[in-house]
């Protein structure tokens, strides 16, 4: 779908902000929508390359 | 309600780390519904896909308790590679996303905030590139 840039924006800081929720599953299907967004993206890729290292670092620690 | 491991391993085989299919087992009313759901859908599309999306926005406009939405979201959820193939529907579902599913992102239930990202990819996400859009099949979801 053409979505509008700050719509996606929104939405790419309420998927990432979903991997440091409360839940387990919260934050599996967070960081699996993530990547896909990263991978279709761009602008999300861009936004996410700066603190990638956070990121894996949140993903080797999920449990 | 699962609780949140077990509602994991529904959706992900523990061996392969790949969405198994949780609607192949027949034996859970949420599996049965989408397997009915996404058979009538693809088999009576003229007849039902509209009309049923009309009652997926009749009950989310109500704004029901958590569960009945829950329940709506999975519908929609399940019928999003129809609506990213039909041309005015397609259009409309961004503004569907931004008003219904996205404040569920902040929900104080977690399978509510947990529906919300397996709703994005089933629309294909906010996708520019257009990549994903429909490639989904009605099968994921979340149960």
């Amino acid at each position: 779908m053409k979505g509008s840039p700050q719509n996606l924006s929104k939405v790419f800081r309420a998927v990432a902000a979903g991997l440091d929720d409360s839940e387990l599953p919260v934050r599996v299907h967070a960081a699996l929508t993530l990547t896909e967004m990263v991978a279709a993206d761009e602008t999300v890729k861009a936004a996410v390359s700066p603190q990638v290292g956070k990121v894996i670092q949140g993903l080797t620690q999920m449990h | 309600m699962l609780p949140p491991i077990d509602s994991l391993s529904v959706d992900f085989s523990a061996n392969t780390g790949s969405v198994i299919d949780e609607y192949e087992n027949y034996s859970s009313p949420v599996a049965a519904a989408t397997t009915f759901l996404c058979q009538l859908v693809s088999s009576r599309t003229k007849v039902t896909f509209l009309s049923i999306l009309g009652f997926v926005d009749g009950v989310l406009d109500a704004r029901p308790a958590s569960p009945q939405r829950f329940g709506a979201l999975n519908m929609l959820s399940a019928l999003a590679p129809f609506a990213m193939r039909h041309p005015d529907v397609k259009r409309k579902m961004e503004d569907v996303t931004m008003k219904y599913v996205f404040p569920e992102f902040t929900s104080h239930e977690g399978y509510m905030r947990a529906v919300v990202s397996p709703f994005l990819l089933s629309v294909g996400g906010f996708c520019r590139s257009n990549k994903h859009a429909g490639k989904r099949s009605c099968r994921r979801g979340s149960a």
